[in-house]
């Protein structure tokens, strides 16, 4: 294992604000170095002398590019996107993923479980790993699950060939324990509109992690609606819910209460809101593109671009408010008129 | 022809033209040369003359009586000469802007009482329904999609002209250096945007080296034509960099974009001055067929495109078609006729 692996380990194990910076030098140092596309990108922007100047990798490259700094060997772990954004979805090759497990627990552990470890039944609208291999997010559910499920007591509804609502919902209805319950927001969605018969009544304890946006795989609700739709179905309020940010592109994760979570990033991954344009940080309150430095990402890229809009509070917390408009084609007529589809 | 009277731009309806020309994001001197290049197009000797013989020996019973132009968002021009054909067929118009175009709207009518503007959103089905109640002809300019679903919510008897996507390009071949700034005036038109801007050159040269040259000619006329992109624009821009200095050459002037790669496939560019340089390798044109609006072509280049429909220009003229120019290859005037069929 290489030392500034071991390091980073370390790091996680026991984190050191005043370490961040030059782990993040020498972290960024290594991929531009290591990754010849990447190492093109930051020659043309000038290099850097800080973490903060490293230049973001778009999350669109990883579309186009294998953004790693290992070759290519049988086996490794390859992570996709869905691709419903574009119809082309951005592949992430993990050779080694020793900083993806050690750095999911702490976070979930401490917003989810509220630091209770103790083995509970799992009610599942992600699939499982061996379902969908190549999706960071089953891998790491199903990587907690092996830790913090009761086996016997858990469930996963979401499989290749869609989502089994009425197992959800009779696992929803039958808990008669504090659950887990974990989904995407579109699944979750998809689940509430097909529900039938009476509601579950979660009990006392239940936490549900909602992640994702619709992607236009579900109909879009308002969160005060979607909260709600899911207190009068599920019997899971506001404050038990918890909202997970994480991306393909990403080893790390942030968690924040509610279905409009502040979210929290580990001291491992820094989130910004970058103005486009000047590309500087915009002040809290203010929206931007939000940019990330994934100190995990080691064998990747670490400064990351997204597509979404957030806003900063005061205390560094993240607030997602949507995503950037999608490239417009440049004709006369285009953008005139989405007739129909534009409200 | 009272819609002539938009030539002066310093007063009267010409002056609220250039206005509403700004409010669309434009620098001054790059929306006067523009709508100066569409109205001296318009006022070019026996260019009306020209345009009205399609109608030579056309009963005039068939000429439309009232007709309706939904407008672009883009540019002011394909809206206004979408006016001025209407208005040499002797139609009254109702003119629905673009949504926030509703001040070019009024601009054009203020030149002309026969022009009437019809302000509404988009998604209101009502209003477009009483908007297209009276008119013989709809005239559209927009997305595929969009005017698909126009065509679909008018009465069999009614005429329709749609004018969808189009992509415009260059080849360069061995270019003075008079073409050289012609072809910068050309991407410098308007921003980049419009059909007829060229989204991407193709060279027989090498494109790193095509793109030096071009960049050259690009920074003696860009002082004239100031630009500043929008937030959104600003994100694209460093998406499509990012991409371009990772697979390719990246070139970068006051304010325009140039990324020179080895693939010689058509990507569709975000505009606002920026352009691919590809390589010519086996007329990559070609497979764009009847979408491709224009091709721009240095004297020595030998370029032809592969549909009757495209314009093969030289570089200087590609945003400035002559008003008998056969938009999308049809005529203008002949397709606005009652009972002209519907392509």
């Amino acid at each position: 294992m290489c030392e500034l692996r071991q390091e980073l380990l370390s790091f996680i194990e026991t984190p050191a604000p005043e370490a961040f910076d030059d782990l993040a030098m020498r972290v960024a140092q290594r991929q531009s170095e290591r990754i010849p596309a990447y190492g093109r990108w930051v020659k043309h922007r000038g290099g850097f002398t800080h973490w903060r100047e490293v230049p973001w990798v778009p999350t669109e490259a990883f579309r186009r590019l294998d953004l790693c700094a290992d070759p290519p060997r049988a086996g490794q772990q390859i992570f996709e996107t869905s691709g419903t954004t574009s119809g082309v979805p951005g592949r992430r090759r993990a050779p080694d993923l020793s900083l993806y497990h050690a750095a999911m627990t702490a976070p979930f552990l401490r917003a989810v479980l509220e630091d209770d470890p103790r083995p509970r039944p799992w009610i599942s609208l992600i699939p499982e790993a061996r379902a969908l291999p190549t999706s960071s997010l089953s891998h790491m559910v199903s990587g907690l699950a092996e830790r913090y499920a009761d086996p016997a007591r858990s469930s996963w509804h979401l499989h290749a060939d869609g989502l089994d609502a009425r197992g959800a919902m009779e696992a929803l209805r039958g808990a008669r324990t504090a659950a887990v319950v974990l989904s995407t927001s579109f699944a979750l969605i998809n689940l509430l509109d097909a529900w039938e018969g009476p509601s579950a009544r979660l009990p006392e304890g239940t936490r549900l992690m909602l992640t994702g946006g619709f992607k236009g795989r579900s109909r879009s609700l308002d969160p005060s609606e979607l909260a709600e739709l899911i207190e009068r179905r599920l019997g899971i309020g506001p404050r038990a819910i918890i909202g997970e940010y994480g991306m393909t592109e990403w080893t790390s994760q942030a968690y924040g209460a509610g279905v409009t979570p502040a979210l929290e990033a580990p001291p491992w991954l820094k989130l910004r809101v970058i103005e486009p344009g000047s590309w500087r940080d915009a002040p809290p309150g203010q929206p931007g593109l939000v940019a990330a430095f994934d100190l995990l990402n080691l064998d990747n890229v670490s400064a990351i671009l997204t597509s979404d809009l957030g806003v900063l509070d005061s205390s560094g917390r993240l607030s997602l408010v949507g995503r950037a408009p999608a490239a417009r084609p440049r004709g006369c007529g285009l953008t005139a008129l989405d007739w129909g589809m534009r409200t | 022809m009272k819609l002539l009277t938009l030539s002066d731009l310093t007063s009267g309806p010409g002056a609220a033209l250039l206005e509403s020309t700004l409010s669309m994001g434009f620098s001054e001197p790059v929306a006067r040369r523009g709508l100066q290049a569409e109205l001296d197009a318009w006022l070019a000797p026996g260019a009306l003359d020209r345009v009205r013989e399609e109608l030579d020996g056309i009963d005039a019973s068939r000429f439309p009586r009232e007709v309706l132009i939904v407008g672009a968002a883009t540019l002011p021009v394909s809206t206004m000469r979408a006016c001025l054909m209407a208005r040499l067929l002797g139609a009254r118009v109702l003119l629905k802007p673009a949504s926030g175009r509703e001040d070019l709207a009024a601009a054009i009518a203020r030149a002309d009482d026969a022009i009437e503007p019809r302000c509404f959103a988009s998604s209101d089905h009502e209003a477009f329904a009483r908007a297209v109640a009276s008119v013989d002809t709809v005239v559209a300019l927009g997305s595929d999609e969009s005017l698909t679903q126009i065509a679909s919510r008018l009465l069999p008897e009614q005429t329709f002209v749609g004018y969808g996507h189009r992509v415009s390009a260059v080849h360069l071949h061995n270019p003075g250096l008079d073409e050289l700034s012609a072809l910068a005036s050309d991407l410098l038109a308007w921003d980049g945007h419009g059909c007829m801007s060229p989204q991407v050159i193709w060279t027989p040269e090498e494109p790193a080296v095509a793109a030096r040259a071009i960049a050259e000619a690009l920074r003696e006329v860009e002082t004239e034509l100031p630009f500043a992109p929008s937030a959104e624009m600003s994100h694209h821009h460093y998406v499509t960099e990012a991409l371009g200095a990772m697979e390719g050459t990246v070139l970068k002037t006051e304010a325009s974009l140039l990324i020179a790669q080895d693939d010689p496939t058509f990507v569709e560019s975000p505009g606002g001055r920026l352009v691919r340089v590809l390589p010519d390798r086996g007329a990559p044109w070609e497979a764009l067929g009847e979408r491709l609006s224009a091709l721009g072509c240095s004297r020595a280049s030998t370029a032809q495109p592969l549909s009757p429909s495209t314009r093969r220009c030289p570089l200087g003229e590609m945003q400035r078609p002559p008003l008998d120019w056969p938009h999308d290859g049809a005529p203008n005037l002949l397709p606005m006729l009652r009972g002209a069929v519907r392509p």
